[in-house]
């Protein structure tokens, strides 16, 4: 069947398919444990039968069964040399069967490996595994493919590209949402949407996990965004457990009362999943026969997808950056990274553009001396996995950008396509097969036209070649090639004025190298924020910039207010509503006293140090704020912590707070009011062959904030060693830490041999996950200390 | 056959990760600016977790009340795992890691005297691997459901209920778990330590 006289179908009515099969075979006579593809095979008749029944409910489409018909699901039933004939023989009998009373789709789902870079199984070879049947399930005829129950972006993808490189039959795709409209592994609707949309699926829509109620939401979700026709296969209700078995109860009735609020929301397909029967087809056709589909709203979408994030563009949307960072040129630092194959800065970059507010990531590997596409790949699968934000992919080599776009995991934007002879009859198909969006270079072999009605022109010509692979206006983004106005200072109104009919007249988004315009310049900042105040108000809706910067970054949330882009105006209030400085009459009336106490009660150890520095400029003696702020500021946060309404990090904040003050006040301090403590020395260890420290860690933190001494000797310490220690320091406390049963052991071998070294005055005090009072006492211990507040409140106990 | 999965997204147990570090929330009181500083902080701590997961389906050989047979000749002794398994053909063997990055960092910022940021980090990863196992054992859920097969509700790891740390030799062959990040010292210690292995019983639904 053609994807012309499926779309035919699909505009006419409210389009059925079939309900369960699985099920259906139980019910007549399948056993588990086995293959249902073989099954299947052996026992044509019921597969008819059911077959039968659904075309007989209103079905228009039949799935063939060879739901585990992959490669690695048939190796799991020692089937694999048998995938040929499996899926061309079920596919025939299918075909033969029902003649064209409807159409039978081959049905291909998750293989059970997680495809690169989310799992070890190699993209290509994913492909592969699909084509492998999909080449079989063709020769036996099927008018279509469904690609079901998938709950992977990345193998779902494989599987759409296995089917688009074998032939140009419709593809219809659902995924598996769960109640948090997730799938899985994380994947949004929306962002599943954009990207199979672009890679050129016919449907998309989720089946299974939910009942019809749970999909309607969804559905209306994505309906806005969808230029393909919806569909939804819901399970019979939500399942319930009754007598240790699933079930779906929801009645062909109550199923079918659905089927308005399913096609009201947009579904143009639909159909049933686990536990449903003809009967709830035959339902579900009666519901919708005067019922008509919600045909796709929009003809093209500004949007591009990362595999949990989608980010749209257009003049109705947030003005977006696009991260400018991940590229090397002349980022000394990174280049000797990425010559060492090293990613940190990388990472860095992603995490820093992020928080800094881009909305999307440049990346660019060109860099002499490296492989530029091996780098690209393994930046694309770093990202893919470590931030949530879209990718733009910047190379001026084809394959570079071929490569990418086939493993990036989402609707990439490309940087770039320009008039020059290779990249548009090279790059342009690339992008159109991954149905990429793509930045429009206005320039061509000759170089850069230096009039705005120049660039117009190429950027007609670039679009006109554009549409023959079926680009729209939306799928664009004119790059406005700013110069800098060093040299030519009509430079910045050319840009400007090409911005402006590209917004106003061509209708695409724009975007600019926004410190292009400032090159060699002194105070570049100025000069770039005034261009993207002026550009943007002639319509520039994204830039390619460093998100780090405030300056940029503030104008642009402004401009987004004024340009109403900022929906009533959240954004800008919550960006800067936290940042109005405290008003300092506040500070100022409180006496530096209570200033102290109160920095060290509420944690601020940001802060102390002024308090502390106002205390003693307003004649304060060092010792006094010892012993009338500090001391009694630290066990209030005690007392606080003891009756629960502080817990552990409040607890720390308070010491660390004070740490902070001691700083300040201990070149003033002749003497401490504390002395004893401060020089008491207590040596802390985790025992041998334990590796958990992070406990001990903490107890040295919180005697080292309250006077003591701390040697921490690390984790995996032996006894001699700790014992050594004690004794070369004269420590008076050891503290020892494990974490595990197998571990504790070790704390007696301690106690043992300091006593038999004689250390008669050392105190040893144990904690740890693993060990209690009683344990303590069993093998010796001075002490059992339950936390780090215990241990202190012990060391305390033992330097009095 | 093995599987191994490079990042799993879940849910952040934000609860669970306040409930470890002692807060109650009948009780707690926290400001403003302290809780936007424990939260950054769990945030920075959850950025660091690569959760990263490996798992795979062994047949039970030979159960008693006191161990397990499973795979190639595999043993696991435990009667209280024999216990758990009683009736189930086959088992799962799964591990899960947060990475080391997440404790790497808790660990310097212990060093740095930042002992927010030590705690929050050191919470973050135990929870969040503690999650990323609850999310293997849902994904099989999911693939098994469809062959009428369930896991049980209760999984089992090393070092508890008397099966013995040794046992975790088996994990690192059976799983190639090394391929995850994680090695397993000759004490039989997983670093990172932010790294947790499972068995649950695979038991038809009927």
């Amino acid at each position: 069947m053609s994807k012309k006289k499926f779309n035919e179908l699909i505009s006419k009515k409210v389009v059925l398919v079939d309900g369960a099969t699985g099920t259906e075979f139980i019910k007549r006579g399948m056993p588990q444990g086995v293959s249902p593809e073989l099954w299947a095979l052996e026992n044509l008749d019921a597969v008819h039968e059911i077959h039968n029944a659904y075309i007989d409910a209103g079905s228009d489409i039949v799935y063939i069964p060879s739901f585990g018909g992959n490669r690695i699901k048939l190796e799991e039933f020692g089937l694999a040399d048998r995938l040929y004939e499996m899926n061309c023989s079920l596919a025939k009998a299918v075909k033969e069967n029902i003649g064209d009373s409807a159409l039978a789709f081959g049905d291909i789902a998750p293989t059970g490996k997680f495809v690169e870079p989310f799992g070890d199984l190699a993209f290509e070879d994913a492909v592969d595994i699909y084509k492998e049947q999909i080449k079989a399930l063709l020769d036996g005829g099927v008018d279509g493919f469904a690609i079901e129950t998938m709950m992977d972006i990345q193998e779902t993808r494989a599987a759409v590209l296995a089917v688009k490189e074998c032939c140009d039959l419709p593809i219809i795709v659902t995924m598996t949402f769960e109640e948090n409209c997730r799938t899985l592994t994380g994947n949004d609707p929306l962002s599943a949407l954009i990207t199979l949309q672009a890679l050129g699926v016919d449907a998309f829509g989720c089946n299974c996990s939910t009942g019809p109620e749970g999909m309607i939401e969804l559905i209306k979700t994505i309906k806005p965004y969808a230029k393909i026709p919806l569909l939804t296969k819901p399970n019979a209700g939500m399942p319930k457990l009754i007598g240790g078995e699933t079930v779906f109860d929801m009645g062909a009735d109550e199923f079918a009362g659905h089927v308005g609020g399913l096609v009201g929301a947009g579904a143009n397909i639909i159909g049933g999943c686990c536990g449903t029967t003809p009967e709830h087809i035959k339902a579900q056709a009666d519901a919708a026969k005067d019922l008509r589909p919600i045909m796709p709203q929009v003809k093209a979408i500004s949007a591009i997808s990362a595999p949990h994030a989608t980010c749209l563009l257009g003049q109705d949307q947030p003005f977006k950056v696009i991260g400018e960072r991940i590229n090397p040129t002349g980022k000394k630092k990174l280049q000797a990274e990425l010559r060492e194959g090293k990613f940190g800065m990388v990472r860095q970059y992603a995490s820093e553009q992020l928080a800094g507010g881009a909305a999307i990531l440049d990346v660019n590997m060109g860099l002499s001396g490296i492989d530029e596409k091996t780098m690209m790949l393994d930046t694309i699968s770093l990202l893919a996995q470590g931030t949530a934000l879209p990718l733009c992919i910047d190379s001026t080599d084809c394959e570079v950008i071929e490569a990418a776009l086939r493993i990036y995991p989402g609707r990439a934007l490309v940087n770039s396509i320009s008039a020059e002879k290779d990249r548009l009859e090279k790059t342009l198909p690339i992008a159109a097969k991954y149905g990429a969006m793509f930045i429009l270079l206005p320039l061509n072999d000759e170089g850069i036209p230096e009039t705005a009605q120049g660039r117009i022109e190429l950027s007609k010509e670039i679009f006109t070649e554009a549409q023959k692979y079926g680009y729209e206006r939306e799928d664009i983004v004119l790059d406005a090639l700013i110069m800098t106005v060093s040299s030519n200072q009509s430079a910045a109104k050319v840009s400007l004025d090409l911005i402006e009919w590209a917004s106003r007249e061509f209708k695409v988004n724009t975007a600019c190298g926004l410190s292009n315009v400032s090159f060699g310049m002194p105070e570049r900042k100025w000069i770039n924020a005034a261009f993207l105040g002026m550009a943007m108000g002639r319509g520039l809706n994204m830039a390619i910039a460093n998100p780090s910067s405030e300056i940029l970054m503030s104008l642009i949330a402004g401009g987004d207010v004024l340009a109403e882009r900022d929906q009533k105006m959240h954004r800008y209030v919550d960006k800067f509503s936290g940042i109005e400085p405290r008003p300092k009459t506040k500070q100022e009336n409180i006496d530096p006293p209570q200033r102290v106490f109160n920095c060290v009660v509420e944690g601020h150890d940001d802060t102390i140090s002024e308090a502390v520095t106002a205390a003693l400029e307003s004649g304060l003696e060092a010792k006094t704020i010892v012993d009338d702020c500090l001391i009694p500021a630290i066990n209030k946060v005690g007392e606080l912590y003891d009756c629960k309404k502080y817990f552990l990090p409040q607890l720390i904040m308070g010491a660390d707070a004070m740490r902070k003050a001691f700083e300040v006040l201990e070149p003033h301090l002749a003497e401490t009011s504390d002395e004893q403590s401060k020089k008491a020395l207590v040596v802390l260890a985790t025992v041998e062959g334990d590796i958990h420290d992070i406990g001990k860690n903490i107890v040295a933190l919180m005697l080292r904030n309250y006077g003591f001494d701390v040697l921490d000797l690390g984790k995996d310490v032996s006894a001699e060693k700790i014992i050594n220690a004690a004794k070369e320091h004269k420590a008076q406390i050891v503290g020892l830490s494990a974490l595990m049963t197998t571990t504790m052991i070790k704390m007696e071998e301690v106690v043992k041999l300091a006593k038999q070294e004689g250390l008669s005055e050392l105190k040893i005090m144990i904690g740890g996950a693993v060990v209690d009072k009683d344990y303590a006492k069993q093998i010796g211990a001075d002490a059992y200390a339950a936390d780090a507040m215990a241990s202190v409140k012990l060391a305390k106990k033992f330097t009095k | 056959m093995i599987n191994f999965i490079n990042n799993i997204v879940l849910s952040v147990p934000e609860r669970k990760i306040y409930s470890r570090l002692g807060h109650n929330r009948h009780l707690t009181e926290m400001s403003d600016s302290q809780r936007k500083k424990i939260d950054t902080a769990i945030a920075q701590g959850i950025a660091l977790c690569q959760l990263r997961g490996a798992w795979g389906r062994f047949e039970i050989n030979k159960w008693s009340e006191e161990s397990v047979e499973f795979g190639d000749g595999n043993v696991f002794e435990s009667a209280k795992l024999a216990k758990l398994l009683k009736g189930c053909k086959s088992l799962a063997l799964f591990a899960v890691t947060a990475g080391s990055d997440i404790v790497e960092e808790a660990s310097a910022s212990a060093a740095q005297g930042d002992g927010v940021k030590a705690l929050a980090y050191d919470a973050a990863g135990s929870e969040m691997v503690d999650a990323a196992a609850e999310w293997i054992q849902q994904y099989l859920n999911q693939q098994f459901k469809r062959n009428k097969e369930t896991l049980t509700k209760m999984r089992f790891s090393p070092g508890y209920g008397g099966l013995g740390l040794k046992s975790q030799a088996i994990f690192f062959k059976l799983l190639d778990i090394e391929k995850l990040g994680v090695k397993l010292t000759e004490d039989f210690l997983m670093i990172p330590e932010k790294t947790v292995t499972a068995i649950a019983g695979i038991q038809n639904i009927n």
